[in-house]
């Protein structure tokens, strides 16, 4: 039985790196800091390192060989979940180039919110430490923000230690919260202006006009309970010494998200003229804060790249009319969309193996090997720890075995 | 053995003023002749001129302010796409290229060096692994401290200097680090505590502690590790009208001490004239000429689209009234530092902008020893590294100057000495600004020269009297030792190493570290920290690391 200390969680964007993991002949527990998604991911069983052929078992180099095949065949092919490390990214944009493929994160669609809304005017952001010591003031946007971030509350909001604020940090919440971030955040007495849809919009524009004018003023349609409360937070706005708006693109309405986005930074972009308050976006979980970053370096575009011209373009991935699919699901296992054109899976789990053309079995990042991903604010890159025997390889071992399986066998 | 024959040699550290001679390269080295060492290559050089690879000691290639300007600069990345080959990597750009874009473009004008200057060591695995994926080039960085609040309370507290250098000498190697940067001494702590400027002598509103006593124990503790490149100061007050009084003060600050002072043309201001903006340049140059501890680099601007990208949140932040397009990134990061990205155009018409091109040429050509004054548009701010033939040529050749000087605004034009300035560099001194010079500076002993043992990293120009076009195009780049640009494009993608220096400290620092970082940081110490092995698996980079103390030791001996 080995017991691994400072383990980073790979589950979630936050990458808590105070985990304490026990491993007892391939089953592992998690013995400190655990939340309920450490606990859920590190007990994914290990599957058999066996690949499949259309359900057929075969060795790494035929389904490798396979792939390549199909790639190669393949007009247009497309590379989509990509849930796994940075080198797994790393390795994917390659083979992508090298194919001549169009690229798609699991997350995407909630990442392009803060894209939009970021390329259009930029926007004014904060860090997990500068919201733990230094955030007095903290106002939460959407519905049940940080439900896919069990430790947000515990780790940045309930800290017990921190170097510039006290204990009694305020708090107010535009949106509903969910019931455990309710319980979590009692103490701290939230201001909660409810609303669902375009209200939390609404809501923020309200409060951008008060803070705006710096007076109250109330659309003569506001109800007199909700005037109060928004002439509340936008009080507690003007007095922090630093105030953060925290959000998470894929907790907000989404036929409005865009809009709340840019509220909020338009909203920051007033407030600093006079006093400091800054945004923070939770998301990019499943490697989708690496895949953003990384792409970015390397390519010079975040998102829905297509390398179908010899160069990448942002044109946006259109899965619809793709060829063949390669699927990477290293971390949740989960099996991709059902798509009428062959498909390769690379997976951690063997969900969707029996119906592919190829499944090859690779590790969690994290678990079943070293390496490195991005945090949900996209500057932080925290170390991943092998914590567990396992024989699998790591995505971007099997993506680079094919790159070469297709280097030695042009079309 | 390969044998360049017959190039004319510039290598000012060995005192080659463009000697007619050959050069024999041999596993990556510079070597001598000797019996029974077969030529198996000679490459005739018919009178071209040869000088050792580039170096860059100050340009942002590595690291997430890097990533966020590309990211504001969608249009010119949508307009400037780059095809794969099956030699090279594709990507995007032209003013902050993607990675492997960026490589290419600096080994095509002949470098084979470069230095990210501004490595937040909470940000350090993605500066490392950003610069694994820029190919063609040697790395290193130099680690911002100054503005991280570890630093900042050890200095409030009154704690002694020796534990100072210890931290610093800690956070190179948690960083794998070149040197240190201080970026706006304290400001951009200031600036989390709203504070919207910071003198010299002024404090944090929070810390009881100045910008000169942050650039007093950083200077100290620099010396005291003995690590080679100086203090990496960006100082307070950047681009205020006025600041050269700023930047007079902090040299005084340095009481002799080794000190550079980067990008220093945006610190170079006056405030006289009509329009309270005036070039004060020759003030600036006067100190440099006075005090030899002091070195430089420019920061060029050139006239056209860019964009401005900072740890300097604070003054940043003050800038965007000016970006172009009109948006803009600020950030506060992790206690650490912060970031600020500001898209800007220069404008040839713009009586300010124009001054400032005036003004970092004056500094060129008023800064009278080559050895201190290193060739910089300090990347992408003032403007992108591929300008820098255009400036060679601007720094070359009066006439060019001088015609230049026609086109910009009247006012400025008229308001800049530089149409009197008679200078022209020459080749010699190029071959100083551009390589042999940064290389003293970081102490690289086997770079930026070509005597015998040094790294092979050498580049060919073909003679031509339009610098700009020859300095765009070198006939042939080597990079240790293996040809991998020919006549301006690559031809092979060479295996590259990062620069870092590992100066001694006393592990017990890490015991108020530790307790830090559990109570405050939001990783575990262990994790904060770069292993060479870690850097190492990047991109099988391997590291190069410079000694500490070299001519202290030295010195000692005798």
């Amino acid at each position: 039985m080995a017991l691994t200390t400072n383990v980073t969680c790979p589950f979630c964007s936050l990458l808590c790196d105070d985990l304490s993991v026990r491993s007892d002949h391939g089953q592992l527990d998690v013995s400190a800091n655990a939340c309920r998604l450490a606990r859920q991911g590190f007990a994914s069983p290990l599957p058999p390192a066996e690949a499949r052929l259309k359900g057929i078992p075969a060795t790494d180099g035929q389904a490798v060989k396979a792939a390549a095949k199909l790639l190669q065949k393949s007009n247009k092919p497309l590379i989509a979940g990509l849930g796994t490390d940075v080198d797994g990214i790393r390795a994917a944009l390659q083979l992508a180039e090298k194919t001549g493929a169009a690229l798609l994160h699991a997350q995407e669609r909630y990442g392009a919110h803060n894209l939009n809304a970021l390329q259009a005017r930029g926007g004014i952001m904060t860090t997990l430490a500068e919201v733990k010591n230094r955030a007095d003031t903290v106002v939460l946007v959407g519905n049940n923000v940080t439900g896919d971030y069990p430790r947000f509350m515990e780790r940045f909001i309930n800290n017990p230690h921190s170097l510039f604020t006290s204990q009694n940090r305020k708090l107010a919440y535009l949106g509903r919260p969910g019931r455990r971030e309710l319980d979590e955040c009692a103490g701290h007495a939230p201001v909660v202006i409810s609303g669902h849809g375009i209200e939390i919009a609404d809501n923020l524009a309200l409060l951008r006009a008060r803070l705006a004018q710096g007076r109250p003023s109330g659309g003569s349609s506001t109800p007199a309970a909700k005037t109060r409360k928004l002439d509340q937070v936008a009080g507690m706005i003007r007095d922090a010494e630093y105030g953060v708006l925290v959000w998470s693109p894929a907790a907000l309405p989404q036929d409005h998200a865009d809009l709340v986005i840019s509220s909020i930074h338009d909203l920051l972009r007033d407030l600093n003229t006079r006093q400091r308050c800054a945004g923070l976006s939770l998301g990019g979980s499943n490697g989708g804060a690496s895949f953003q970053t990384v792409a970015t370096w390397q390519t010079g575009f975040p998102a829905g790249i297509d390398f179908r011209n010899g160069c990448p373009s942002a044109t946006g991935a259109d899965t619809s009319d793709a060829d063949c699919l390669l699927w990477v699901s290293a971390f949740s296992g989960e099996p991709p969309p059902a798509l009428d054109a062959p498909t390769i899976i690379l997976s951690a789990s063997r969900s969707g193996a029996a119906d592919a053309d190829v499944y090859i079995p690779v590790g969690i990042p994290g678990v079943d090997h070293p390496g490195n991903l991005f945090r949900t604010d996209s500057i932080v890159n925290m170390p991943l720890k092998k914590v567990r025997d396992s024989a699998l390889p790591g995505a971007a071992r099997v993506i680079r075995d094919i790159i070469s399986e297709t280097e030695g066998k042009p079309e | 053995m390969i044998k360049l024959e017959g190039g004319r040699v510039y290598d000012p550290v060995n005192g080659l003023d463009g000697k007619l001679m050959d050069l024999y390269i041999e596993d990556g080295k510079l070597v001598k002749p000797a019996a029974g060492k077969k030529v198996r290559r000679v490459i005739g050089l018919n009178g071209s001129i040869v000088m050792a690879g580039g170096i860059d000691i100050h340009t942002h290639i590595g690291g997430g302010k890097v990533s966020i300007a590309r990211l504001l600069l969608a249009q010119d990345h949508d307009d400037n796409r780059v095809a794969s080959s099956a030699l090279t990597r594709s990507g995007s750009g032209s003013i902050a290229p993607s990675s492997f874009v960026t490589g290419y473009r600096y080994a095509e004008m002949g470098y084979t060096t470069c230095f990210e200057p501004a490595m937040m060591p909470v940000n350090a695995r993605q500066s490392h692994l950003e610069m694994a994926d820029t190919p063609m080039l040697d790395t290193g960085a130099y680690a911002l401290l100054g503005n991280d609040d570890f630093l900042l309370r050890l200095l409030n507290s009154g704690k002694e200097q020796p534990l100072v250098n210890d931290y610093v000498a800690w956070t190179i190697h948690a960083a794998r680090a070149m040197g240190i940067k201080v970026v706006n001494p304290g400001g951009i702590s200031a600036f989390k505590f709203n504070q919207r400027k910071l003198d010299l002598d002024e404090k944090n509103n929070y810390y009881e502690i100045t910008p000169r006593n942050v650039l007093t124990a950083l200077l100290d503790a620099l010396e005291a590790i003995g690590v080679p490149h100086p203090l990496h100061v960006h100082g307070c007050n950047l681009g205020v009208p006025g600041n050269y009084l700023t930047t007079l003060e902090t040299i005084a600050a340095a009481e002799g001490r080794p000190l550079h002072l980067t990008h220093v043309q945006f610190h170079s201001y006056g405030a006289e004239g009509d329009r309270k903006f005036s070039s004060a340049a020759a003030q600036l140059a006067e100190a440099v000429n006075l005090n030899r501890n002091v070195s430089i680099d420019v920061g060029q601007i050139m006239f056209g689209q860019t964009v401005t990208t900072s740890a300097d949140s604070m003054m940043q932040h003050k800038g965007h009234i000016h970006a172009h397009p009109k948006k803009w990134v600020c950030m506060d990061i992790e206690c650490d530092a912060g970031c600020g990205v500001v898209p800007f155009r220069y404008r040839d018409r713009n009586f300010v902008n124009a001054l400032q091109w005036c003004i970092g040429l004056e500094i060129f050509l008023l800064v009278k020893d080559p050895w201190r004054i290193f060739l910089t548009t300090d990347h992408p701010n003032g403007a992108p590294f591929t300008s820098y033939p255009h400036l060679i040529r601007l720094l070359m050749d009066k006439g060019f100057r001088n015609d230049m000087l026609t086109t910009i605004n009247k006012d400025a034009a008229d308001a800049s000495i530089l149409s009197t300035l008679d200078r022209e560099y020459s080749l010699y001194e190029i071959a100083i600004i551009t390589r042999a010079a940064p290389a003293r500076s970081l102490g690289l002993r086997n770079h930026g020269h070509l005597g015998t043992g040094a790294t092979a990293d050498i580049t060919v120009y073909k003679p031509d009297d339009d610098a700009e076009a020859m300095f765009a195009t070198p006939e042939y780049v080597f990079k240790r030792g293996e040809l991998c640009v020919r006549n301006g494009k690559v031809c092979a993608i060479p295996a590259t190493s990062t620069h870092v220096v590992e100066p001694e400290y006393d592990p017990g620092i890490e015991k108020p570290l530790k307790s830090y970082f559990d109570r405050y940081m939001t990783m575990s110490l262990e994790n904060f920290k770069l292993s060479r092995e870690e850097l190492e698996s990047y991109n099988q980079h391997s590291l190069l690391v410079h000694d500490c103390k070299q001519d202290l030791s030295a010195d000692d001996a005798d």
